[in-house]
């Protein structure tokens, strides 16, 4: 685990370090805020919408699209560049196997997904503080509850980023220390929901589709890996990954479409479902618009920790093929 | 044979080329190299070093045969704590200064933070990098990087030592500072294998050479024994005038000897080079 944390580390830095990650954050949260205010017209307008329209729509909105280019963008350089660079084979005489350094790979794509996510919470802080009905003020002052919300969220992933760079240096009293930063962030959220004042939304709801997005990243990210893994630069393997994306976003996009009937089986319970079912159970679309409605489903949890296990694994045999050319 | 740090049988490597075909780098190499030793591995280019060295570190699979270090197959993650390699070519993190690059490798080996501090500003300020520490890797000469590189074997004191052609991209000082460098190793106790084709770097510094060439082992031996010419013999001598040579010659002669050259000795151009780049006059280190 040593080596993980080590490498997962220099991989955040590597994306932070460098002007990338900014522009493409930047650009994420411009698309995402016009997103934000076109669904928060729609939740003002009796008419049209309604408090879950929001959520429903927010997270998963322009979701796929951008699953588009943010997994390329995210996944291109971590195993393609370090082929390219060299690197790959200094880390490989270091005492670490090859599935730590590809786990860990993975999990600094996931967290630096995640990071952009959490820069979302201000979205939201802004749609509960446009509909939260005041009933909870001190000395007469009305507490931003949103942003108060938002601010508490990053709280958590901050002294939770800070807890694993401590740990990385197996300094037990600054990891307990954030240890117990990131519990009082966690037990000041539930207080807050909990105090919520009248109108609030379902926050669990939030948070399951939240869930769902990060699902989806994950698997997709774990795809993305592989691509990386088996190209010889960033820029093939950029393109790998956006082809290969673009065609699973056309067949989600199917999804419920086709009505031909799957054949040889009759007799089974199958024999109901058409093409355009089975596309749905995978599909980019649908999978996440049932955790927006507040249910964490087990086979869709089950289908991606299988699909990122899956990729994760072959890309662990990719990286290993080098040692038999 | 059975504690020996390095041990090697029957090893083969074939690279698959273009269109399938097979490409032997190396065939059926067996050879150990002994606890406290500094073995050399020569050959011309494409003689199958690397190769070997690739093997070794569990960089490649070989096609058959087997190795073993530090009494673990080739390969193991766990012995790579105990061993510091240095590749042909130096790779980097660009970003990361020297410092930081140092820091880096010192996580992955597990050390602790004063530790790592400590032996990293050790190891720069001996291969000249002190005043370059906070400079990225990525502005490095190659000479720089190959320092940097020795560095970073060396961090986590390793038992055993690989160098891949440690003294390309030096300058006459930096190679005569890393032949200095491995006989330090050896008299701290640590085995070193050397791979070069600078045949006369290996000479004066490894106690037991093999030679390889169109990826097979064509000698193997102790360097005295294999450069000694048992039919010759040499002495230097000082205080000698021209009549007294003469009468040398002809005492030789006269004993059935067959005097084949009388010259003075010449210094190596490398002791000439050092002497004068390192003279009153000349600056402190460079790169």
């Amino acid at each position: 685990m040593r080596g993980f944390y080590v490498l997962v580390r220099r991989e955040l830095m590597a994306y932070f370090l460098g002007p990338s990650a900014y522009l493409f954050l930047a650009g994420f949260l411009a698309v995402q805020g016009y997103w934000c205010c076109y669904l928060l017209d729609i939740a003002r307008d009796p008419v049209r919408g309604g408090l879950d329209n929001f959520f429903e729509g927010y997270v998963s909105g322009f979701l796929p699209v951008f699953m588009l280019l943010m997994v390329p963008v995210i996944t291109m350089r971590l195993l393609a560049e370090e082929k390219r660079a060299g690197t790959l084979e200094t880390l490989a005489t270091a005492p670490i196997g090859d599935a730590t350094i590809v786990l860990a790979k993975f999990s600094s794509a996931f967290l630096f997904y995640v990071f952009l996510f959490a820069m979302t919470f201000s979205h939201v802080a802004t749609y509960i503080d446009h509909i939260v009905t005041p009933t909870w003020k001190i000395l007469g002052w009305t507490p931003p509850y949103g942003f108060l919300g938002a601010m508490l969220a990053w709280g958590c992933l901050a002294s939770a980023a800070w807890a694993l760079g401590r740990f990385s240096d197996r300094d037990a009293v600054w990891g307990m220390v954030a240890t117990a930063a990131f519990a009082a962030c966690v037990a000041l959220l539930i207080l807050y929901v909990k105090k919520a004042p009248e109108g609030m939304p379902d926050i669990t709801k939030i948070a399951a589709g939240y869930v769902g997005a990060l699902l989806l990243g994950a698997t997709l990210l774990s795809v993305g890996l592989l691509f990386s893994a088996l190209a010889q630069n960033q820029v093939t393997a950029a393109i790998l990954s956006g082809s290969g994306l673009g065609v699973y976003l056309l067949l989600s996009a199917l999804a419920g479409q086709s009505r031909a009937k799957i054949p040889w089986t009759e007799n089974t319970r199958w024999a109901e479902k058409t093409w355009g079912d089975v596309l749905g159970y995978v599909s980019m679309f649908q999978r996440p618009q049932a955790f927006n409605a507040g249910q964490v489903q087990l086979d869709s949890l089950l289908l991606a920790l299988s699909v990122i296990a899956f990729f994760l694994f072959a890309t662990v045999k990719a990286v290993e093929s080098r040692k038999w050319r | 044979m059975g504690d020996a740090p390095i041990r090697v049988e029957g090893l083969t490597k074939h690279y698959r080329g273009r269109w399938g075909r097979r490409v032997e780098a190396l065939r059926n190499l067996t050879l150990s190299v002994e606890p406290g030793e500094i073995f050399g591995l020569l050959g011309p280019n494409g003689s199958g070093k690397t190769t070997t060295l690739k093997l070794l570190t569990g960089l490649l699979r070989p096609t058959s045969g087997r190795a073993w270090m530090l009494g673990k197959p080739a390969g193991d993650p766990q012995v790579r704590s105990r061993i510091g390699f240095l590749p042909e070519e130096s790779y980097f993190y660009r970003f990361l200064t020297a410092a930081e690059t140092l820091d880096f490798f010192g996580r992955l080996f597990g050390l602790g933070v004063t530790e790592r501090r400590r032996r990293a500003d050790a190891l720069l300020e001996e291969f000249g990098l002190a005043e370059a520490r906070h400079r990225a890797v990525g502005t490095f000469s190659k000479g720089m990087a190959r320092r940097l590189g020795l560095a970073s074997t060396l961090l986590n004191d390793p038992e055993l030592v690989l160098l891949d052609e440690p003294t390309s991209g030096l300058d006459p000082m930096g190679t005569r500072e890393v032949k200095d460098l491995i006989l330090r190793l050896k008299a701290r106790g640590k085995t070193v294998l050397v791979c070069s084709h600078l045949l006369a770097d290996i000479e004066r510094i490894c106690d037991r050479i093999a030679i390889l060439a169109g990826g097979s082992l064509r000698i193997l031996g102790r360097v005295s024994d294999l450069l000694a010419r048992r039919d010759a013999v040499q002495m230097t001598v000082r205080g000698l005038g021209e009549g007294a040579l003469d009468a040398l010659r002809a005492q030789a002669r006269a004993l059935g000897g067959e005097v084949l050259s009388v010259e003075p000795p010449r210094d190596r151009l490398e002791d000439l080079f050092l002497s004068v780049v390192r003279g009153p006059s000349a600056g402190g280190k460079s790169s």
